[in-house]
């Protein structure tokens, strides 16, 4: 039965290597391998949902390496958590392979792509089912590959590769905390494997109290590359550069879920490091968490307000709510777990991807044109579009009864236990309801203020099948009881109530989170629909013009990195020029150089030519081996 | 039986000392000296006092000294032979008999 | 004080001084000095040799040495007396020389000489005479005899193909 699992997330990756090899000239032949390898991913995951449900869990190890001391092995753990989200992967995977064959239809390298996006199906499923530290970390570098072959997917284009170039160098930078933080685990326990740890941590070891907190935060700095945190966030909105179906599945879905998916896989180690030897201010790691993902959701989301290319909207959009779950992993209480971000997580794969898809449908309708003040007015010629579009905002913005509102409300029901981040998860929500109706206005309502919009109309099915298939569960997946799965998974108590009762239970369990909430998006809502409801230009601009401006320049964060990197290079690179010139050449070099002059100089002096010279030197040495080495 | 003749001997360590500074003076002719056959005069010297070392341990030692004396100074005798028609060569090429002329090694 | 030991002082004085006289003479740098000044010191040392009792080495010291190597130096220098004038002597390098001489006699003496003295008869009955000397020669050590004539023989094919005119 085990090796079902294996059959979850190898074929695409067969299939990927057999289009590169043999079908690259061939699309439609690629197209069809390909979503038929994905549609097995699917049916083995359907499939395995069975014996899951009897047996709680499945594994399966393959052995790899072993040197003394160090046993890697390949392990992958099936639990109700990597059953979740290996779900969500294979079907968003799905959906947006479909997707892809409209969008994508008439490029040349559509065979590579698709052969991208199953490579990243096969990595992202691995990285789900990894049950130690040595797999996630491998399957975490092949999504970060799949991620650069995807968005540098046009390389001919020069700012695409660059922001591939850009989205791997932050990913690396992460890593290499990431790295340090396992090769730190596997010092402290001996093993990287999940369970094994956890059933150490029953009874931390003296290790473990001094390093606790150290390796959460190293642990901790993967996250920061793969789901762009606070300060690594540069690389998220340049990775738009991509495809939009690339940015669906990988940016808004999937990949940077891969962050906050580790952190609720290994959350045993940050529950127990809070526990142990705080870090200097009396912190712990779940502190910096916290915090960490409340200045990223704060800081995308007043990055977005004034942003104007559809796509940057949506993905500063990501970044604000991986912020969110970044945070809601923070305040978590040890006792039900990180369950609201996973939960969060799960509902926001769903209308993202919907966003995303959406937004590509307006992109192709309008022959990739992607500037939403040049937008408007589309409802009346774009319907699927706009109805789906508009089920996905109102889910992100958190409005009953559509899922966003639940698992945003559970978030900021935990984040109450600091005034600072509740007031923080308030005001993004706000934010968050204004940018999104922003968009949503300026795009579909008022009047066309492009071109020639005699052209534009509605996708075929191929298009707008996916959409229509992802905003059902953007608007129920708060109903269907993922957040009891998710609390009794992390060990904590449920109460059994029907589904009527589930449309109501926040405003009755935890009213103060939920009505701030709901006060906020709404506030949102009618902030921005009074800026923008018919307009045609962004009053916001008008008004605060250098802080529109601070806004529109994405705060300067790629100003100011660029300057660290040159100036700290420039420093370095010629102190080495000064080192390798004056102590190196000149004085290293330089007195070895003259001593060895001095020294045949001073040799030379003995070649007088001359007979009586040569007698005496001989005559001396004689004399002296004469003297010293006889005996008296 | 030879004649028995008695003599008076002088310790033989005087000799030495005698041997050792006769030594040295040929050594500071052989360096200090240019003069070709003012040098070859000097290892003359040497030689001579290296003989007079031989003999003043023979005083100790029976007559193996002596008869060492004696091959030395035939030896003598035929390397300052050779020398002397090395020196007339040298006189024919340079003419000159100082060993500052002698600077073909010279780079 | 008896009679060797004055005749000893004094015939070892005459071949110091006439051994440095050999090296450096303060007076001329006239080489024809030099080598009268090595007849002097070799006579002296073949005196020595007679108050050593080595009698046969003396009477061959004055034959060959004194009397043909001296000889042959003294032709070499009238054939090669090439400038009537010779320089002044300068007298810094016989002060040098001297000084080096004493200072590295001083040294070996120093080094070299063992500390007890050496056993020697005082008085001698055994003499290094003709007959003592040649019968060790033509037994003991004939075999350098040989050698030392063919040795001889050499150095004058030597001389010979040395200075031939071709």
């Amino acid at each position: 039965m085990e090796w079902l699992i294996l059959s979850t997330f190898i074929p695409p990756l067969i299939s990927a290597g057999l289009i590169t090899l043999f079908f690259l000239r061939k699309p439609v032949i690629a197209i069809n391998l390909a979503i038929f390898s994905v549609c097995i991913s699917v049916a083995t995951t359907s499939i395995l949902y069975i014996p899951l449900s009897k047996l709680g869990e499945l594994q399966i190890s393959l052995p790899w390496l072993e040197i003394s001391g160090f046993n890697g092995t390949f392990k992958f753990h099936l639990d109700t958590l990597s059953m979740l989200m290996m779900s969500i992967v294979s079907t968003i995977s799905l959906i947006i392979h479909v997707f892809s064959i409209g969008y994508m239809r008439g490029d040349n390298g559509i065979s590579r792509y698709f052969a991208g996006l199953n490579f990243f199906t096969f990595s992202m499923i691995g990285l789900v089912l990894s049950g130690n530290f040595i797999t996630i970390f491998i399957f975490w570098e092949l999504v970060g590959l799949s991620s650069y072959i995807l968005i540098g997917f046009w390389y001919h284009l020069p700012s695409a590769a660059d922001a591939a170039k850009k989205a791997i160098l932050a990913n690396r930078l992460g890593d290499t905390g990431f790295l340090l933080g396992i090769l730190m685990v596997w010092g402290v326990f001996g093993t990287t494997d999940f369970d094994n740890i956890q059933s150490q941590l029953v009874h931390p070891t003296a290790s473990f109290t001094k390093l606790g907190n150290i390796i959460a935060l190293l642990l901790f700095c993967g996250v920061l590359g793969k789901s762009a945190q606070f300060p690594l966030h540069v690389w998220l909105p340049d990775a738009m550069e991509g495809p939009t179906p690339v940015s669906a599945l990988i940016h808004a879905a999937t990949m940077v879920a891969a962050g906050v998916y580790l952190l609720c896989r290994v959350y045993f180690i940050f529950a127990a490091a809070a526990l142990v030897n705080p870090l200097p201010f009396g912190l712990v790691a779940l502190d910096v968490i916290a915090w960490v993902g409340a200045v990223t959701a704060l800081i995308a989301a007043l990055i977005a307000i004034q942003q104007t290319d559809i796509k940057r909207i949506l993905a500063y959009s990501t970044l604000s709510q991986l912020g969110y779950m970044v945070l809601g992993v923070g305040v978590s209480d040890p006792a039900s777990g990180p369950a609201s971000s996973m939960f969060h997580l799960i509902t926001h794969a769903f209308f993202k991807a919907l966003l995303f898809l959406g937004a590509g449908s307006v992109i192709i309708s309008l022959h990739h044109k992607q500037n939403i003040l040049e937008m408007g007015g589309l409802a009346r010629k774009l319907p699927v579009t706009f109805i789906t579009f508009f089920v996905g905002t109102l889910a992100l913005c958190g409005i009953p009864p559509f899922s966003g509102f639940y698992s945003k409300e559970m978030i900021i029901h935990a984040a109450e236990s600091n005034k600072f981040l509740f007031f923080i998860c308030v005001i993004v929500a706000f934010l968050t309801a204004f940018y999104m109706f922003r968009l949503l206005l300026l795009t579909f309502t008022g009047s066309f203020r492009g071109h020639d919009s005699t052209k534009i109309k509605e996708n075929p099915l191929v298009i707008t099948l996916p959409l229509i298939l992802l905003a059902v569960p953007s608007a129920v997946s708060g109903l269907a009881g993922i957040d009891q799965v998710l609390i009794k998974f992390f060990g904590g108590t449920i109460e059994h109530i029907n589904l009527f009762e589930k449309l109501y239970a926040p405003f009755k369990f935890a009213a103060h989170s939920s009505w701030w909430g709901l006060c906020a998006a709404v506030a949102g809502v009618i902030v921005s629909s009074f800026l923008y409801l018919g307009r045609s230009e962004d009053l916001l601009a008008l008004r605060l013009k250098s802080l529109s401006q601070l806004l529109v320049n994405r705060l300067y964060f790629d100003e100011i990195f660029g300057c660290i990197i040159r100036y700290s290079h420039e420093l370095i690179s010629r102190t080495m020029a000064w080192i390798d010139h004056w102590i190196i050449s000149e004085t290293i070099i330089g007195s070895i150089c003259g001593s060895v002059g001095i020294l045949a100089r001073l040799i030379r002096l003995l070649q007088t030519g001359s007979v009586n010279t040569y007698l005496g030197i001989a005559t001396l040495i004689i004399l002296i081996i004469l003297i010293w080495l006889l005996p008296k | 039986m030879d004649n028995q003749t008695k003599l008076i001997m002088i310790a033989p360590e005087k000799y030495i000392i005698i041997s050792t500074i006769l030594f040295c003076t040929g050594l500071a002719g052989v360096v200090g000296r240019t003069n070709i056959l003012i040098m070859l005069m000097s290892i003359e010297l040497m030689l001579n006092a290296g003989n007079l070392a031989l003999v003043a341990f023979s005083q100790i030692h029976g007559l193996d000294g002596q008869v060492l004396a004696f091959f030395v100074i035939s030896l003598a005798a035929a390397e300052v032979a050779v020398g002397l028609a090395l020196v007339t060569e040298m006189f024919k090429l340079k003419k000159s008999s100082q060993t500052d002329d002698l600077k073909e090694l010279k780079m | 004080m008896n009679i060797t030991e004055i005749l000893f002082y004094a015939i070892s004085a005459i071949a110091i001084i006439s051994g440095l006289l050999v090296v450096a003479n303060p007076f001329t740098r006239d080489p024809v000095a030099s080598a009268i000044a090595l007849v002097i010191s070799l006579l002296s040392v073949a005196g020595l040799f007679i108050l050593q009792g080595a009698f046969f080495l003396a009477a061959i010291q004055l034959i060959i040495y004194a009397g043909a190597v001296i000889v042959m130096f003294l032709f070499i220098l009238m054939l090669s007396h090439s400038s009537a004038y010779w320089p002044k002597p300068r007298y810094i390098k016989g002060l040098l020389t001297v000084v080096i001489v004493g200072g590295l006699c001083w040294v070996l003496i120093k080094r070299l000489l063992p500390d007890a003295p050496l056993p020697f008869d005082e008085v001698r009955l055994t003499i290094g005479s003709t007959k003592a000397i040649g019968k060790s020669l033509f037994t003991d050590y004939i075999l350098a005899t040989e050698t030392a004539s063919v040795l001889l023989m050499m150095a004058m094919v030597g001389v010979v193909w040395i200075t031939k005119r071709n």
